[in-house]
C-alpha cells in the first residue's frame, strides 16, 4: 500500500544543511498499522509529513495505493491527499466551526454539495467515533480525548485507504490515549485501513501496532513485526524504548550485592517466548545441577496473545555446576545472558 | 424676545452639529467599507505569499510590502493635497465630503492590508496544514479557513481602522469635507466658542466608545476558541 524508497530530506544548503532524513525505504502492507518510533529530532515527523507531501522530499519516491506522490503536482496531488487521511497531536480542529462541521469540512473541500449527503456522512462518522451528542459543541467545549476523536471522523470522512498519525496521542493522558488507540484499532479491523503511527510512546506500539521501524538520526536503525523488537531487540535504541515500559533494569542494592558474593553464584537473565512459559524449567534446573536459584525479578507480558518475558535469576553454586546449568537453558531454546556486575 | 433668539441661536448650532455629524458618518463608513474592499485582499495576499505559505513568492512579497510601508509613511495632511488630482478624476471634484473620502480611503488601505495580516497571521499553521492534508486548494483555505478562523481578529481590526479613520475624518475640512472635527476646528477653536468645541468633543467621545463597544461585542460573539 505504501512504498517508500530512498527517502531523503535535507534542510538548508551549505553550513546550514540539515539532513532530516538520510535514506528511508519502507513497506508498508494494505490493512497493515505500521508503528514508526523516534525520538524527538529523529526524523520521525519529517517522514510521515513526506507520505502526503506536506513536505517536499528533496530525494527519494513515495508511492501510495499505486501512485507515485513525488510526481504528482497541483490537482493530481490533492485529489490523491483527499484519499489519505491525517489526524495531529494538536487535533487541528477548526474553531470556529461545530463538530459537525468539522467533519463536514473535508466533504466541502472534495467538492461535496449535497447538503443530505454531507448530513447523512457526518452522522455515520459521529456514530463510528461515539460523539453523537456533541454534534453542535464547538472544539473549545470538548476535552482533549473528544477532540482527537473529532479529528478521526474528520480524517476517515472521504473514505481514505490509509491514516497518518501524527502524535495522535501525545497530548493525550495515558487513560484517554487507551481509549483512542482502542477505536483506532477498531476502525482498523472493521474499515481495513492502513495505519501509519507515528510516536515516541512505546506503549503506543505495543498496544496496537503489528509492524515497527525505529528512526534515528533520520535512518531507519530496526524494523520488523512488533513482537520481535520486543522479544529480541538488536539496537541499544530499540533497547532503550523497550525498557521505557518493561524494565528489566535491577536495583543497584541486588547488583552491590551480587559483587560482594560472585565467587559462588552468577546472575543471569532468561527471556522466553510463547510455550516454554509454561514450563516448569527452573525447578528441573536446581534438580538436575544440584545449585540453588534465588529471583530476584521476573516479568510476564504479551503482544496480540503472543506471550513473552524476562527472569532474573542468582544462580548459587560451583562454577562448573551453574556452568551447565546455562548449556542446559540455552539448551532448552531459551536466551540466557549472563549480567556483568563490574 | 430673548428667550426665542437663543432659541434660533441654539437650533441654528445645534442644527450644524447635527449636519457635521453626519458627514462624519458618512465619510468614515464610506472611507471603512471602500478600505476593506482594497485592504483585505492586500492583507490576504501579504499573508499566502510569505515564505512558507500556500502562495509563497518571496519577491512579489516583499515588493508589495515595500509598497504597502512606502504608502503607509507618506502623512496623510501631504496625502490630501498630493491626490487631488486623482479625487477630481474619480469624484468630478476636489472639495465635499465626497472628496474627503478619497484620500481617507487611499490613506486607509495600506493600514487594513497591515491588520488584516496580523489577524491572518493568528490562524495556527497546524490547521492550514489539515486543510492542505485533506487536498484543499488555496483559494479554498482562504474562504474556508483563513477568513472564518480569523473573523473575531478582523472585526477587532474593523474596529481599530473605524476609530483611527475618526481621527483622520477630521483634518478632512482642508478639502471642504465638513464633519464634526471640522466644525470644532472652526467654531470651538479659530472662533472661540467654547460649548461648540465641547459639544464637538462630546459626540466623538461618544462615537468611539460607541464603536469601540459594539466590535468588541460583535468579536466576542464569532468568537468560539
Amino acid at each position: 500500500m505504501i512504498e517508500i524508497k530512498e527517502l531523503k530530506k535535507i534542510y538548508g544548503h551549505g553550513k546550514n544543511k540539515v539532513v532530516a532524513l538520510d535514506g528511508i525505504d519502507l513497506n508498508i502492507k494494505p490493512g497493515e498499522i505500521f508503528g514508526i518510533i523516534g525520538l524527538s529530532g529523529a526524523g520521525k515527523s519529517t517522514l510521515i509529513r513526506c507520505l502526503n507531501m506536506l513536505e517536499k522530499p528533496t530525494k527519494g519516491k513515495v508511492i501510495i495505493d499505486g501512485f507515485d506522490l513525488t510526481s504528482l503536482s497541483g490537482d493530481q496531488l490533492r485529489s490523491v491527499r483527499r484519499r489519505i487521511g491525517m489526524i495531529f497531536q494538536h487535533f487541528n480542529l477548526l474553531w470556529s466551526r461545530t463538530v459537525a462541521d468539522n467533519i463536514a469540512f473535508p466533504l466541502e473541500i472534495a467538492g461535496e454539495k449535497d447538503k443530505g449527503k454531507i448530513e447523512a456522512r457526518v452522522n455515520e462518522l459521529l456514530d463510528l467515533v461515539d460523539l453523537s451528542d456533541k454534534a453542535n459543541a464547538y472544539p473549545a467545549q470538548l476535552s482533549g480525548g473528544q477532540k482527537q476523536r473529532v479529528g478521526i471522523a474528520r480524517a476517515l470522512a472521504n473514505n481514505p485507504k490509509v491514516l497518518l498519525c501524527d502524535e495522535a496521542t501525545s497530548a493525550l493522558d495515558p487513560q484517554t490515549t487507551g481509549s483512542i488507540l482502542e477505536l483506532l484499532a477498531n476502525i482498523n479491523k472493521k474499515l481495513g485501513i492502513t495505519m501509519v503511527i507515528i510516536t515516541h510512546e512505546m506503549a503506543v506500539i505495543k498496544a496496537i501496532c503489528d509492524k515497527v521501524a525505529v528512526i534515528e538520526d533520520g535512518k531507519i536503525v530496526e524494523s520488523g513485526p512488533v513482537f520481535d523488537l520486543f522479544t529480541n531487540p538488536h539496537t541499544k535504541t530499540a533497547r532503550r524504548f523497550i525498557s521505557t515500559i518493561n524494565s528489566t533494569e535491577l536495583p543497584d542494592v541486588i547488583l552491590e550485592r551480587q559483587k560482594i558474593s560472585r565467587g559462588h553464584s552468577k546472575l543471569i537473565r532468561i527471556s522466553f517466548i510463547g510455550s516454554s512459559a509454561g514450563e516448569p524449567i527452573i525447578s528441573d534446573m536446581i534438580q538436575k545441577f544440584n545449585i540453588k536459584a534465588n529471583i530476584l525479578y521476573g516479568n510476564i507480558d504479551h503482544i496480540k496473545n503472543n506471550i513473552f518475558g524476562t527472569l532474573t535469576v542468582q544462580l548459587i553454586g560451583a562454577d562448573s555446576n551453574t556452568s551447565q546449568a546455562l548449556t542446559y537453558l540455552e539448551g532448552l531454546g531459551l536466551k540466557v545472558e549472563v549480567i556483568n556486575v563490574e | 424676545m430673548l428667550s426665542s433668539a437663543i432659541t434660533q441661536y441654539l437650533t441654528t448650532q445645534g442644527l450644524q452639529i447635527l449636519v457635521a455629524t453626519g458627514q462624519t458618518l458618512q465619510m468614515v463608513f464610506l472611507s471603512v467599507i471602500f478600505s476593506y474592499i482594497f485592504g483585505l485582499p492586500l492583507g490576504i495576499i501579504l499573508v499566502t505569499t510569505s515564505p512558507g505559505h500556500i502562495l509563497e513568492n518571496k519577491t512579489f512579497n516583499q515588493i508589495l510590502g515595500a509598497i504597502i510601508n512606502a504608502a503607509r509613511s507618506l502623512p496623510f495632511i501631504i496625502l490630501l493635497v498630493v491626490i487631488i488630482p486623482f479625487t477630481r478624476f474619480l469624484v468630478g471634484s476636489s472639495i465635499g465630503t465626497l472628496a474627503a473620502t478619497v484620500p481617507l480611503t487611499v490613506s486607509a488601505i495600506p493600514f487594513v492590508a497591515r491588520m488584516v495580516e496580523t489577524s491572518l497571521k493568528e490562524v495556527e499553521w497546524g490547521i492550514i496544514e489539515a486543510a492542505l492534508a485533506m487536498g484543499a486548494t488555496p483559494w479554498q483555505i482562504i474562504s474556508k479557513v483563513l477568513l472564518p478562523e480569523s473573523l473575531s481578529s478582523l472585526i477587532l481590526g474593523a474596529t481599530i481602522t473605524t476609530i483611527t479613520l475618526i481621527g483622520y475624518s477630521a483634518m478632512a475640512g482642508f478639502v471642504g469635507g465638513g464633519g464634526i472635527g471640522d466644525l470644532a476646528m472652526r467654531y470651538g477653536f479659530y472662533r472661540y466658542q467654547l460649548n461648540i468645541l465641547l459639544a464637538c468633543v462630546v459626540i466623538l467621545i461618544v462615537m468611539v466608545q460607541v464603536i469601540q463597544m459594539l466590535g468588541e461585542k460583535l468579536a466576542s460573539l464569532v468568537n468560539k476558541k
